[in-house]
């Protein structure tokens, strides 16, 4: 156990005399949460795990405390920007809002692993340990947990505090972190239970990593939009002059903050006061009385192996509409036999897979608030003045059309690199031990569920946008965009992959890759940029689509002839 | 003698679904005891019961003369058990789990120690005493749960499928452990699909079918009455209507 653990460890057990009062027993209260902190210390950051090369022969991971603890206080730092307003209110209101979304991301995506071991069932539970204790010590161990968090979050502002502000500034700071901290644990609380209430304990996972992504997507768009937002008004921005702002606990602790320490007690601010500490007590103890009886029964439903058969049924029914979906497009786009196979494998994989849609999915939301960002900053590229754009295919227009086209690409490329990765990697053997004649066309079948499942939806956007905007005669560079984003998918996995997909623990790309991709990138702008000066002049705008659909011709042919050896080289190494 | 485990008109549901349906037993000290019968059978159910994990159920049991819905404490004292495969804390060590577990169960830190040293050095495992398990075979997984379920040596020890994933030197090594612990008066629960390993180490079996007893007693008993074949052989003639011969020639005829 580290230093900082043994630390926080004897400081809650300060209160030996109470808990044992309580009826726990310290010794195993001492050795659960003991226990529970090291195997914390050793699990990968979850930042860490979304990277791409988490590299499984790598030492293993023994610090991961330190490592968190040192990126709570980056972003400690990081938070004392919302300080640069002249009014206080302001910069404590949107300082505490940052802190509890930062908070809330960080706890929904732990709060699974501090309270819900599966294991605690037969290894602890099956031990001599009475309830109390065992409450008791999940409950210790995630004030731990949060002080980890907490602490090193909230040291920067708060040394700021108490030096531009006063000493006194400073400690009156602590209770309001404290009761954030409180509001905080008891939103995703009760997050949890609602969802546990209104969902299946099977499915729980997936709600859980779907709103990962949508969070993660949302702080990337206010981190983009809010200071540009900020920015146009510069420092005299004041929160007050928003009603909205009233409605927000996160202001509540603001005013409250700024009335104790003026000692300013007139109207609301009494108001203020009250409703940030009575809510969050209050806010606990709904949970505590009314949602947490029925957690645990849920959480030995997860454990419990006695599924509901009805349910089993229900799904099965909509899974096979969503086979005949995939079954269409499958026949459409392959031919049969192992390219086929591809096709299905990958895209019922791309759907299922938990992994791959934590790594892909944010991406996507990524590149539309970019294409958004671009969209709400420029004058010039305002929605009205695009939409003119397009119909009359001035600069603007072309512009817009061609950037949203290829940025999106960029989708597909990053599905591409996460379809061959799987944590289940070892599974690959199938491919091995069948006798396949071509295993590039698998590699080719996978490739195409990739395209028609993120480049055809943004295909037929654009084609409806096109058309609803610009009319028929945006057709021939819409096709030709689309062919040449086919053209640059193809070439940039004819370069690279050569992995089966879902089939190794991590994505090694082979020597000179670098080079290879940043060859691709500039290949791609090099099109796109090709793309802007042919835009006008049709003749050649459809000899290049003949030329491109040409070499895609030529290029899947070249996947499809990946022979066995060339396959088996990558895998040995 | 008292028996050491007594079940009387055990019933338990979970919703509608009727999971056991009055389960009687009794056990002595100093028995082996094979309990079998299909997945889905109440086996697992039975063990949360006597391991004190499930108190809402219908009925007596008593552990060691501990009723278990009173003093599952107690119960739980007197009770080594040995979950299934991978139910492990695999980013640990065996040495910190295992001190984790000497202390739950309130141990002295040096006969904890020393406990460790000797069993996992029988076990052949004292140089891995301070590597993380996640790298572990299955094998060796399987023998730090055996001896975190002996470490505070205990009168009642509990198996679930405890040869899953052990290679043939340590199938011998538990068996023999087993018939030795029977010696020293503990009560063995032996839970297992593998018959020919029940058979030969049980000196009782108790067959459970769609939470009923259906069968209990020696296996000679077994074949006065069901006549003189493998448990194998018994154990598919009591639990199935079909023939499982039939489903065998039924998969060839498929492949025709």
């Amino acid at each position: 156990m580290n230093k900082v653990d043994k630390l926080l460890l004897s400081l809650v057990l300060q209160f030996k005399k109470i808990y044992t009062i309580w009826g726990c027993d310290i010794q195993q209260l001492k050795a659960i949460v003991t226990i529970k902190l090291i195997m914390d210390n050793r699990r990968p950051h979850p930042l860490k795990a979304l990277q791409q090369n988490k590299n499984q022969t790598d030492k293993p991971i023994n610090n991961a405390t330190i490592w968190s603890m040192l990126g709570s206080l980056i972003m400690g730092l990081f938070l004392l920007m919302f300080m640069m307003f002249d009014d206080v209110v302001t910069n404590l209101t949107l300082y505490f809002s940052t802190f509890c979304s930062l908070l809330a991301l960080t706890l929904i995506s732990d709060f699974t692993h501090l309270l819900l071991d599966v294991r605690d069932n037969y290894i602890i539970l099956p031990k001599p340990i009475n309830d109390k204790t065992f409450v008791l010590a999940k409950l210790l161990h995630v004030i731990i947990h949060l002080s980890k968090l907490v602490i090193p979050l909230v040291l920067p502002t708060l040394i700021y505090i108490g030096v531009s502000f006063s000493f006194l500034g400073g400690i009156v700071f602590i209770p309001f972190v404290f009761l954030a901290t409180l509001f905080i644990v008891f939103l995703v609380n009760a997050f949890y239970l609602l969802v546990l209430k209104i969902t299946t304990p099977e499915k729980f996972k997936n709600i859980i990593t779907f709103i990962q992504i949508i969070f993660g997507i949302g702080i990337y768009a206010a981190s983009q939009i809010i200071p540009r937002k900020i920015g146009q008004t510069g420092i005299t921005f004041k929160i007050s002059n928003y009603a909205a702002a009233k409605f927000f606990p996160t202001y509540w602790f603001a005013k409250s903050w700024n009335a104790i320490y003026t000692l300013n007690f007139s109207g609301y601010n009494v108001f203020y006061i009250l409703l940030s500490i009575i809510f969050p007590l209050l806010a606990i103890y709904l949970v505590i009385k009314y949602l947490a009886p029925s957690f645990n029964q849920k959480l030995s439903q997860i454990a419990g192996s006695n599924n509901n058969d009805s349910k089993g049924n229900s799904e099965e029914i909509s899974k096979s509409k969503k086979s005949n979906y995939s079954n269409k497009w499958a026949s459409l786009t392959t031919k049969t036999g192992e390219e086929r196979m591809g096709f299905l494998f990958t895209w019922k994989m791309m759907l299922r897979s938990r992994d791959f849609k934590l790594k892909v999915y944010p991406s996507i939301g990524y590149i539309f608030v970019m294409i958004f960002i671009m969209f709400m900053d420029k004058k010039s590229f305002s929605i009205t003045n695009v939409i003119n754009g397009l119909k009359v295919q001035d600069t603007a227009g072309k512009i817009s059309l061609l950037m949203v086209v290829y940025i999106s690409s960029l989708v597909v490329f990053t599905a591409i690199s996460n379809m061959v990765m799987s944590e289940k990697f070892k599974a690959a053997w199938i491919y091995f031990v069948t006798p396949i004649y071509k295993p590039g066309k698998i590699i080719l079948g996978s490739l195409k569920a990739v395209c028609v499942m993120f480049l055809l939806p943004l295909i037929a956007l654009a084609l409806v946008l096109g058309l609803m905007f610009a009319g028929l005669s945006i057709l021939p560079n819409l096709a030709l965009a689309i062919v040449n984003q086919l053209l640059i998918i193809l070439l940039f996995s004819l370069l690279n992959t050569s992995y089966f997909p879902f089939s190794t623990a991590v994505y090694k790309p082979n020597a000179g890759a670098v080079f290879k991709n940043i060859f691709a990138m500039l290949f791609a702008t090099l099109i796109g940029v090709l793309h802007f000066f042919v835009y006008d002049y049709i003749l050649l705008v459809v000899l290049f689509i003949a030329l491109d659909v040409t070499l895609i011709y030529f290029i899947t042919r070249q996947i499809s002839a990946n022979s066995w050896q060339k396959i088996m080289s990558i895998y040995r190494e | 003698m008292e028996p050491i485990i007594k079940l009387k008109n055990i019933y338990k549901n979970y919703g509608y679904k009727e999971v056991l349906k009055n389960i009687n037993l009794e056990i002595y000290p100093g028995q082996v005891i094979g309990y079998i019968g299909p997945n889905g059978a109440g086996k697992s159910t039975t063990v949360k019961i006597l391991c004190g994990l499930i108190s809402d159920f219908e009925g007596e049991a008593l552990v060691n003369g501990f009723d278990v819905k009173k003093q599952p404490l107690e119960v739980k004292k007197s009770i080594g058990y040995i979950p299934e495969l991978a139910e492990l804390y695999d980013v640990l060590t065996p040495h910190e789990f295992l001190t984790m577990m000497g202390e739950l169960y309130h141990l002295p830190t040096n006969v904890t120690e020393s406990r460790i040293n000797a069993m996992l050095s029988a076990f052949g495992l004292l140089d891995n005493l301070h590597q993380r398990m996640d790298t572990f075979s299955k094998g060796m997984k399987q023998k730090v749960l055996i001896t975190s379920g002996l470490i505070h040596n205990p009168d009642i020890i509990i198996l679930d499928e405890p040869l899953s994933g052990l290679d043939a030197n340590s199938v011998i090594i538990i068996k023999d452990l087993i018939s030795r612990l029977a010696n020293e008066g503990k009560t063995i629960f032996y839970c297992s699909h593998m018959m020919d390993i029940v058979e030969k180490v049980s000196h009782k079996i108790v067959l459970i079918n769609e939470g009923i007893v259906i069968a209990n007693g020696t296996f000679e008993e077994f074949q006065e009455q069901q006549g003189s074949m493998s448990l194998e052989k018994m154990f598919a003639k009591l639990t199935t209507n079909e023939s499982l011969e039939n489903s065998a020639s039924l998969m060839i005829e498929a492949l025709k």
